[in-house]
């Protein structure tokens, strides 16, 4: 039975296509399965949460021996001459709070990634869930304060200046998107110029053994500027957690990026044909090495990833580019 | 978490109270009782999509407290063969849970909340629109109403009818109760299909719950009142009754109702049943939107007015939910929540300003139908229908994201649908952003 009657003015019609026995089965377990269709897009992976305990363990252990090596100094100092065990403790004093700057600035930082993880998984579940009113405004403050150091200011504040109580969700996220127009064009050319020579490095390495430490090495310092590029300082633990962020949601490759890596499969097959093994493990490395841009990018962004920051386009031309010089070179 | 930092002294816990209430039909009791599913189902996976509520380890349901809500009869309902939906709410009861939280060992947070889930019908919350009216104000409104479509249809000859008496008349009770009846009919095929109507007033009227019984103080707008400003009329008379018992009735009757409720309330769920009234077309959507407009009046009000003490003092939260999205195809349900904040976007504009957090959502309590594909590879839902029983393949129309300026939109022919068999209390049920709606609840951010 098919009724498809025609829509009048505002009437949506619905099509019944069968009643009564002609009907298949309703399969319990799959309405389980339902409840996870239509879900949008692919969110960062939430970061780890706890207390570091062993680094925590180690701190303590070495500020204490440094604790108690100074007030040996100061003790020793002082028998000397009392106006040295003076010098001795204003330099420990001063040591003492420049290294707590340091460390306190360098936690504010790694801080810093894990708020901008949050507050993008955030902003992408306000999305899916159509969220108006006060906690659109809440999202709008949050987001300025990770922004206040940002060199692209002034650029967000004039995209978030129309964004109240009485705005949606995405239009918030699309407000921050045009705030990220230009640091985005500017990752894209940084990661196509990056991998284009860490493949080309990789497909001319005369030494193998070197290439892990190579490719490292490269894509670490890509990360790094393409956090620069976005405003954000690395300390040493801000980094670690960028990297480590990075892996992990690589580890749970998205559709996107199999997507990414399908498109790439036949240029790459095409290049081990033309081009030999070596061109081709350029050709793996440098797609390695876009997923890892791709990750930082998103990584590095408040706002949740709309269309593919990197897509199937970019990694063509990035391809192109290493078969074209590889072939060039031999 | 819902702001909150009074204490139970009987369970020993800060307690989180949430009321949770729909107009007729909306879904309060399957939506309750997914939600205690789901949060007895916590240590099964049933919230771990939800960071904000993946302390919660535990959730046990209390029966033994005065009034509880009838999780056990919902239950029954739902896992009995052929399964059925709960019953309507008809009185006010209360969901007592106890939720166990993993916390590490310095966390001050607390290891144990109790929440509240105080479920009453949606028609007693239409009385709000009552507390501030007088009888003039009554009858004016209910005046304008019946002279239009399409309750001057559904109940014609009626306003003219009401419009002969002369208040100052005296009383023929006799009259008096078949017109009383009339009215009681009127609001009831009012509320049913097609008309699919929620401003039906008084609310008491189709849902009397314990205590009240609307034949023994019947009152009746009465358009000739109008004529004369606050007229004294003489005892015993059509208008001095009608006056008296709707004073009686606002005043002893619906205002202790929310006194004794309302302040205590930290979040407001409000079901909407947008898939119900889009059934019907353009009138049901116009006139559950103006009931809701009634309904979220109080926070409009400034600091000082009774009602705004009641209401903004303590509620911060209101979730408005458009339920029974898995009538819809999973591309469309996305869709549904921006319909609704179309269709709503005056009313949250209104409360934009305002020390209120209002969400929209879009939620399936319980998924009754199955996403498949028809033989072109076209997708469809297949389900049970609830009237008929037997099971139906459809395609429901794909809905748009705005809602037209005159609310002239309609779906035909949507059927629905009862709920899956299969169920069972030991797994969450398969739901769509129940888990969502419950991290905005209480969800510790």
């Amino acid at each position: 039975m098919t009724d498809a009657r025609s829509s009048r003015d505002g009437h949506l019609a619905t099509r019944i296509h069968a009643q009564g026995e002609g009907v298949p089965d309703i399969d319990p377990e799959a309405l389980y399965d339902t409840a996870e269709l239509g879900d949008d897009g692919e969110s960062l992976l939430e970061p780890r949460r706890g207390f570091p305990w062993l680094s925590t363990l180690l701190a303590v252990v070495a500020v204490t021996w440094i604790a108690i090596n100074w007030l040996q100094a100061i003790y020793w100092a002082h028998a000397t001459h009392p106006a040295l065990g003076w010098v001795v403790f204003a330099i420990g004093v001063f040591v003492g709070a420049a290294g707590l700057v340091l460390v306190g600035r360098a936690w504010r930082q790694r801080h810093q990634i894990d708020a901008i993880t949050r507050l993008n998984r955030r902003l992408a579940r306000a999305e899916s869930d159509g969220e108006v009113g006060h906690s659109v405004v809440e999202l709008r403050e949050a987001a300025e304060h990770l922004l206040a150091d940002n060199p692209y200011r002034k650029t967000f504040e004039d995209n978030l200046l129309g964004i109240d109580a009485g705005s949606h969700a995405t239009e918030l996220v699309v407000a921050l998107e045009r705030g990220y127009a230009e640091p985005d064009a500017r990752a894209r050319a940084l990661i196509q110029r990056e991998v284009v020579r860490t493949g080309l490095f990789i497909a001319a390495s005369p030494y193998p053994a070197l290439d892990l430490l190579l490719v490292a090495w490269r894509n670490a310092r890509m990360v790094n500027a393409i956090a620069r590029i976005y405003g954000l300082t690395l300390s040493f633990p801000a980094r670690w957690r960028l990297y480590r962020m990075i892996v992990q949601n690589m580890a749970f490759a998205s559709a996107t990026e199999t997507v990414l890596d399908s498109a790439s499969e036949g240029w790459a097959s095409n290049l081990l044909v033309n081009l030999g093994a070596r061109a081709g493990q350029g050709v793996a490395v440098a797609l390695y090495s876009l997923r890892i841009g791709r990750q930082a990018m998103r990584a590095s962004r408040i706002a949740p990833e709309h269309r593919p920051l990197v897509d199937r386009n970019l990694a063509r031309l990035i391809l192109s580019a290493i078969r074209e010089r590889s072939a060039d070179n031999r | 978490m819902a702001s909150d930092s009074s204490t139970s002294p009987l369970a020993g816990c800060p307690v989180t109270r949430i009321g949770i209430t729909g107009l007729s039909g909306a879904g309060k009791s399957t939506l309750i009782t997914a939600i205690i599913n789901h949060l007895e189902n916590a240590r099964r996976g049933a919230l771990t999509d939800q960071p904000g509520l993946a302390a919660i380890r535990h959730g046990r349901w209390h029966r033994e407290i005065e009034r509880a809500f009838d999780y056990d009869h919902a239950l029954t309902a739902l896992t009995s063969q052929p399964p059925s939906w709960p019953e309507s709410t008809r009185d006010w009861s209360i969901a007592r849970l106890t939720l166990d939280y993993q916390r590490r060992w310095y966390s001050l947070r607390p290891r144990r909340r109790c929440l509240e889930l105080f479920d009453y019908p949606g028609e007693w919350l239409l009385d709000l629109s009552l507390l501030d009216w007088s009888y003039a104000d009554y009858t004016a409104h209910w005046r304008d109403w019946l002279a239009h479509r399409p309750r001057r249809e559904i109940a014609p000859g009626l306003l003219d009818e009401l419009a002969a008496i002369d208040p100052a008349a005296p009383l023929d009770a006799e009259r008096m109760a078949a017109l009383s009846q009339r009215w009681s009919m009127m609001l009831a095929d009012s509320r049913l299909p097609p008309h699919r109507l929620s401003r039906n007033l008084p609310g008491r009227w189709l849902m009397p719950g314990e205590g009240f019984d609307p034949d023994a103080m019947p009152f009746l707008p009465l358009p000739r009142a109008l004529e004369a400003d606050d007229a004294d009329w003489p005892d015993g008379s059509w208008g001095q009754v009608c006056r008296d018992h709707f004073t009686y009735y606002r005043d002893r009757v619906a205002r202790p109702f929310f006194e004794s409720h309302f302040g205590r309330l930290d979040a407001q769920v409000i079901l909407v049943d947008l898939l119900g009234a889009l059934r019907s077309g353009r009138d049901a959507l116009a006139d559950m939107r103006a009931a809701l407009e009634s309904i979220l009046e109080p926070f409009r009000y400034r600091d000082g007015h009774w009602l705004a003490n009641l209401f903004g003092r303590r509620i911060r939260r209101v979730a408005i939910v458009a339920t029974q999205i898995d009538h819809l195809l999973p591309a469309d349900q996305a869709r549904l929540t921006r319909l609704l904040d179309s269709y709503l976007f005056e009313l949250t504009q209104s409360l934009a300003g305002k020390d209120v957090e209002l969400r929209l959502f879009a939620v399936s309590a319980v998924t009754a139908a199955q996403s498949r594909e028809d033989g072109r590879g076209e997708p469809m839902l297949v389900g049970t229908e609830k009237s008929s029983r037997q099971k139906i393949a459809f395609t429901p129309p794909s809905i748009p994201e705005q809602m037209p300026h005159d609310l002239d939109l309609a779906i035909d022919d949507l059927p629905t649908l009862a709920p899956p068999a299969g169920l069972d209390r030991a797994r969450p049920f398969p739901g769509r952003r129940v888990d969502s709606l419950l991290d905005f609840l209480i969800g510790e951010h």
